[in-house]
């Protein structure tokens, strides 16, 4: 499944202008005429990151800046036709590609898609890992609904640690996922540390989400209480 | 190349601007006043044709049943938003579609004319395009526009459907916080993050830019576009009519009260306590305003706009303390309590060094500069205000692009068929932050064709794309065959093609095209005014005048009129003068008989309680 990603960034797509074939890029390296692109093209390779998930996100603000500069309307406002509709494909496409990527957990999520697999639509099923804490968590938040008086006052306080916990535990599993991706190897790796890879980026992607609906569920409750 | 000009297409004001050779963005006074401000007013007038700007606003004093004042209110709406107050002020077509205001056809007495805001926009865009023109000695013919962050598509395609009718290519719609930040010049900043605090007279907006080497990137934006300076000055309305009990709600004791809150407002700027004259029919009253009744009276207004602020912040993911500056735009943020309030929730002192009146405008002007190629090192990421998406079954809103994505933005979404040889699908297009369709505001229907095959095999892939002006436009491409669709998108309260076509064919008359014709009209409207004003103080306060005294008034009042008879405007300014002179003690006796009977009643009225 990983192995469609060479081919894919490879694929050449003849510039509008001068006909020469290129693989995907925002400008041709011939004629320099900004690029149609399809809409699927590799985020990373357009960035400059190809298979590089592990991107550190301020060299990826650079460049996104820079590429914003060189593609944005405003700079083909004197341009042909066909330059300012590329403009703003490519300036759709850049705005696009930054959005995915500078969150670690959405870049994660495309990341893993990318490979060939995904978190699924289900996500209600409690990640083994958390079986323990999240039925504890569960019982506290059903205590706080039932009590009353001094007995509440204790049990919110009890509640207001447990989502700090939450959130320091969510800030260690999205270091988790970029390290992770950081780790990723390379796309000439034998299938098996591939295939742990994605199963490790999969096991966290699935605990960050189920942890933020946890996380929801204890803010609402003690909203409530 | 040719110059393209900055426009600041206000609720209350307009104004024109554009980039100088030394790169510094200056604005296009009024030839005659000097004054940067046009008053984004339209009269009509008996002869069909239309008076712009401080001659239309005064005129719209005495027949405000054919002249509209803040018509930005409705740009890109429908019949059924709006609302009772709006309903009080102007009169509309009922009928669905691109809303229609309806005016006093005064030529023909008891029919109507029907006027769609883009249509009135496009009066006061041109008569700014004049202002540039004379200014320039050449023709300008390209423009950017600012609008509130906050318009939503709808209203966006409205404000460049008036540039259109006026003549006016629009470069660029910018968002109005951007543009004040580009005023500020703070764009050149190593790294800064700005609150936008834009009080208009009709709209509010709060947008929050991260500034970074020459990049100016809007994080988020809120806002309401019923939200602004006229709503205190309602409040101001109500206050006056409750304490003098004035009862009558005609649109003539309405635009005296408005105008009379307008004063009030402006004083106390300056002073605790504000006393305002309201020449009413039935005689001047006087009215008072303290800082402390004002406060109270519109503290709900003011919290609103704080909690449009937090919501912001949120959005952004920052909290008030992250904010370097804090930019204050729009004539209503003079008001001390903005301020005060302002400064309370970001805990630093806002910055008003330029006019909040033409921050807007200047920044437009240098936006100008980047398009026409003056500037490089400036760039503008502006984002969509609204979440944008269609509707699903059960009139769900399907999200497709979220509220502040950095624009341009695109989204695709694929279509199939539900039954056999279906050879269409019906999509609906809204503008919205909540789950029902139904809450959400309507952009725009169209139909994707779709060729003949058994359900569910079609594939259809719509790219909804939104433009750097935050304007969308949709295309459609069949995955089996790769061949695109065109669809026609009909916009629910927009202008079509056709439409406007139409309306520039048939386009309106905008009056005083020469200088002296202009001064003339303008001398006119002011006469009409002092001399409506003089009727009805000589009859109303007959006994403080004695015989000489009203014959001289009734002398000078007539020969005021003979001379709008002619074509002279010097000799009616004259008049007008030698009116206003006789007039002049009768206004300070009216004044101290109504202060008289503001402290009698008073004292009656706290005898009573």
């Amino acid at each position: 499944m990983a192995a469609a990603l060479p081919s894919e960034s490879e694929r050449r797509i003849p510039c509008w202008r001068c006909r020469q074939p290129n693989p995907p890029a925002f400008f041709c390296p011939n004629c320099e005429a900004i690029q149609l692109l399809p809409s699927n093209a590799d985020y990373l390779a357009l960035l400059g990151f190809a298979g590089r998930p592990g991107i550190e996100t301020d060299e990826l603000q650079r460049r996104y800046y820079d590429l914003s500069r060189r593609l944005h309307p405003d700079r083909f406002q004197t341009g042909s036709a066909e330059e300012q509709r590329a403009s703003v494909r490519a300036s759709a496409l850049l705005n696009d590609a930054f959005r995915t990527l500078k969150d670690v957990e959405s870049r994660g999520r495309w990341w893993l898609e990318r490979a060939g697999d995904s978190l699924g639509r289900e996500n209600n099923q409690v990640p083994p890992r958390l079986a323990a804490e999240v039925f504890e968590v569960q019982e506290k938040l059903a205590e706080l609904r039932a009590a009353s008086g001094s007995e509440r006052e204790a049990l919110q306080s009890e509640t207001r640690g447990i989502l700090e916990a939450l959130s320091s535990r969510l800030g260690d599993e999205r270091a988790a996922v970029q390290s992770t991706l950081e780790e990723w190897p390379d796309a000439s790796a034998e299938e098996e540390p591939l295939g742990e890879a994605r199963s490790r980026l999969k096991q966290l992607l699935s605990e960050i989400s189920y942890l933020r609906t946890l996380e929801r569920d204890v803010r609402r409750a003690l909203e409530e209480s | 190349m040719p110059r393209v000009v900055g426009i600041d297409l206000g609720t209350t004001n307009s104004l024109v601007g554009f980039l100088d050779e030394d790169g510094r963005p200056q604005i296009v006074p009024d030839p005659s006043t000097e004054s940067p401000l046009l008053p984004s007013a339209v009269s009509r007038l008996p002869d069909g044709s239309f008076l712009v700007g401080e001659t239309a606003r005064r005129r719209a004093v005495l027949h405000p049943r054919s002249s509209i004042l803040s018509v930005k209110r409705f740009m890109g709406l429908g019949i059924e938003h709006v609302d009772s107050v709006d309903r009080a002020q102007y009169r509309f077509a009922e009928d669905a579609g691109p809303l229609r205001i309806l005016l006093d056809a005064e030529e023909a007495p008891g029919t109507t004319f029907a006027l769609t805001p883009p249509e009135v926009s496009s009066l006061i865009l041109r008569e700014l395009k004049r202002r540039a023109e004379q200014a320039f000695g050449e023709e300008v013919l390209r423009a950017v526009i600012t609008v509130p962050a906050y318009f939503n598509d709808s209203q966006r395609q409205a404000t460049r459907d008036a540039g259109r009718l006026a003549g006016i290519e629009v470069l660029r719609l910018v968002n109005e916080p951007t543009a004040a930040a580009l005023a500020y010049g703070l764009d050149k900043q190593e790294e800064a993050l700005v609150a936008v605090f834009d009080l208009g007279g009709g709209t509010f907006d709060v947008s929050l830019l991260q500034l970074r080497e020459g990049l100016s990137e809007v994080l988020a934006t809120g806002g309401d576009t019923r939200l602004g300076g006229d709503d205190f000055d309602r409040r101001i309305v109500d206050h006056f009519r409750e304490k003098l009990s004035i009862e009558g709600d005609d649109t003539e004791t309405f635009a005296l009260l408005v105008a009379a809150a307008e004063r009030a407002k402006r004083v106390l700027t300056e002073s605790p306590e504000a006393r305002v004259e309201i020449p009413l029919s039935g005689g001047t009253r006087i009215a008072t305003l303290s800082r402390g009744e004002f406060t109270s009276r519109t503290a709900d207004l003011v919290e609103r706009t704080l909690d449009h602020c937090r919501r912001a912040l949120g959005d952004a993911g920052k909290s008030a303390g992250d904010v370097d500056h804090v930019i204050l735009v729009g004539g209503a943020t003079r008001m001390p309590m903005i301020r005060e309030a302002v400064k309370k929730l970001f805990g630093r002192e806002p910055y008003a060094r330029i006019d909040p009146d033409v921050v807007v405008a200047l920044g437009a002007s240098v936006q100008a500069g980047i398009l026409s190629g003056g500037t490089k090192d400036m760039l503008l990421l502006d984002v969509v205000p609204l979440s944008l998406g269609i509707e699903t079954m059960g009139g769900v809103l399907t999200r497709l692009i979220d509220r502040n994505t950095t624009i341009p933005a695109a989204a695709r979404e694929q279509f199939t068929t539900a039954v056999d040889n279906q050879t269409h699908v019906e999509v609906h297009v809204l503008q919205g932050e909540r789950e029902l369709a139904k809450d959400c505001r309507s952009l725009a229907r169209f139909r994707i064709p779709i060729p003949r095959q058994i359900a569910g095999l079609p594939r259809v892939e719509v790219t909804f794309l939104i433009d750097a002006n935050g304007i969308l436009s949709v295309s459609a491409r069949d995955l089996r065959t790769n061949a695109e669709h065109s669809i026609e998108v009909k916009p629910s309260y927009g202008l079509t093609d056709e439409v406007i076509e139409r309306m520039l064919e048939e386009s309106f008359d905008l009056a005083e095209e020469d200088f002296t014709a202009r001064l003339l009209i303008e001398a006119r409207t002011e006469a009409e005014t002092l001399l409506h004003a003089t009727e009805r103080a000589v009859q109303g306060h007959a006994g403080l005048l004695d015989a000489d005294e009203r014959a001289a008034i009734d002398r000078y009042a007539n020969d005021l009129r003979a001379a709008c008879a002619e074509k002279d405007h010097n000799r009616i300014r004259d008049l007008i003068e030698v009116l206003n002179d006789a007039g002049r003690p009768l206004a300070e006796r009216i004044m101290n008989a109504s202060i008289k009977q503001a402290l009698e009643s008073k004292s009656v009225g706290e005898l009573s309680e």
